[in-house]
């Protein structure tokens, strides 16, 4: 019986392994060739998901932002994207500007030294949640001394 | 049986087409991509609160024509609502104050209803002065002017002490 015979038919694709795993190449004629296939399309579909699902995630423009381990930000429902800035982040009561510690004394001339188009980009303050304000009015207040007019208050984005 | 993807015809007739696609360098590349992608992932979504704070040469917020909002949070939590030179507002309007929950938190969800319904009476108020008191809670500054923001309310304010 002729058999009619599809290019498309599954068992007509065989692996790129398919060639090189002969048990016995050897063989005589009549010896029996063992073909070992991996089906890799399927891997190739969940790789293929994944890298799409992890492309369409990766913010590239997001700000990179270096949170203390012992900083739980505040949740916020109306929030932007994180964006360029100057970082001042308060942990453990120490100031860390740009993540170098400094005195809460010489931050208003550090403040100042700061150049006028990042004053621009504004002040990003990455702060715990359960802080009071007193703690943050001094840095508010040095800022604005300091000439920034934008200030950006870290938060974890809420649904 | 002659199979086009077996290469191993007969004797005497040709060979049949090998068509088989090599997938381990796509496998490979697929792999690092992978790999890169979740070593840079970031999986918490960072916001922020953009507030606009207006320094000391420039016009004062209470004297746009439209009027402006200056809300006082106190120690206790509560929150005061203070409307100025707004056109067409009446006193008693509004509740004047919300009040805090213990110990000292902000009743976020009252606060919430006060700015919908006061951003949808006067949506020509844009303006906000928060003036929160020493004990005041960040948390709930933060998601208090989170509640502005999403009211339309976004040229907020944020008084030093």
């Amino acid at each position: 019986m002729l058999r009619t015979s599809s290019l498309l038919e599954p068992s007509h694709l065989s692996s790129a392994l398919a060639g090189q795993s002969r048990i016995k190449p050897s063989g005589g004629r009549h010896g029996r060739v063992v073909v070992a296939s991996l089906m890799l399309t399927s891997l190739v579909d969940a790789f293929s998901i994944l890298v799409i699902f992890l492309i369409m995630n990766h913010a590239a423009d997001q700000e990179m932002l270096n949170i203390g381990d012992k900083l739980t930000l505040p949740k916020a429902s109306a929030s932007q994207l994180i964006q360029k800035g100057v970082v001042i982040r308060l942990e453990n009561g120490k100031v860390h500007l740009d993540d170098a510690v400094v005195s809460l004394g010489s931050l208003a001339d550090q403040l100042k030294a700061v150049s006028t188009s990042d004053k621009e980009n504004g002040l990003i303050i990455v702060a715990d949640r359960s802080l009071d304000y007193a703690e943050l009015s001094p840095i508010i207040l040095m800022g604005s001394s300091a000439g920034f007019t934008k200030y950006k208050f870290a938060v974890i984005q809420k649904d | 049986m002659h199979s086009p993807s077996s290469g191993r015809g007969r004797r005497g007739r040709s060979k049949g087409l090998n068509f088989e696609l090599n997938l381990v360098p796509f496998i490979d590349m697929l792999s690092v991509c992978i790999c890169f992608l979740l070593v840079t992932a970031v999986f918490i979504n960072l916001g922020s609160i953009h507030v606009n704070q207006a320094v000391g040469t420039e016009s004062s917020s209470a004297s746009k024509p439209e009027g402006s909002l200056t809300v006082h949070v106190s120690d206790d939590g509560e929150v005061r609502f203070e409307p100025k030179d707004i056109k067409g507002y009446r006193k008693g309007k509004f509740q004047e104050s919300v009040g805090g929950l213990k110990p000292g938190r902000v009743d976020l969800s009252n606060t919430a209803k006060w700015i919908t319904a006061f951003a949808g009476q006067y949506s020509e108020v844009k303006t906000v002065l928060v003036m929160p008191s020493a004990s005041a809670r960040y948390e709930d500054l933060v998601e208090l002017m989170a509640q502005f923001k999403k009211a339309s309310m976004d040229q907020i304010g944020v008084a030093p002490l």
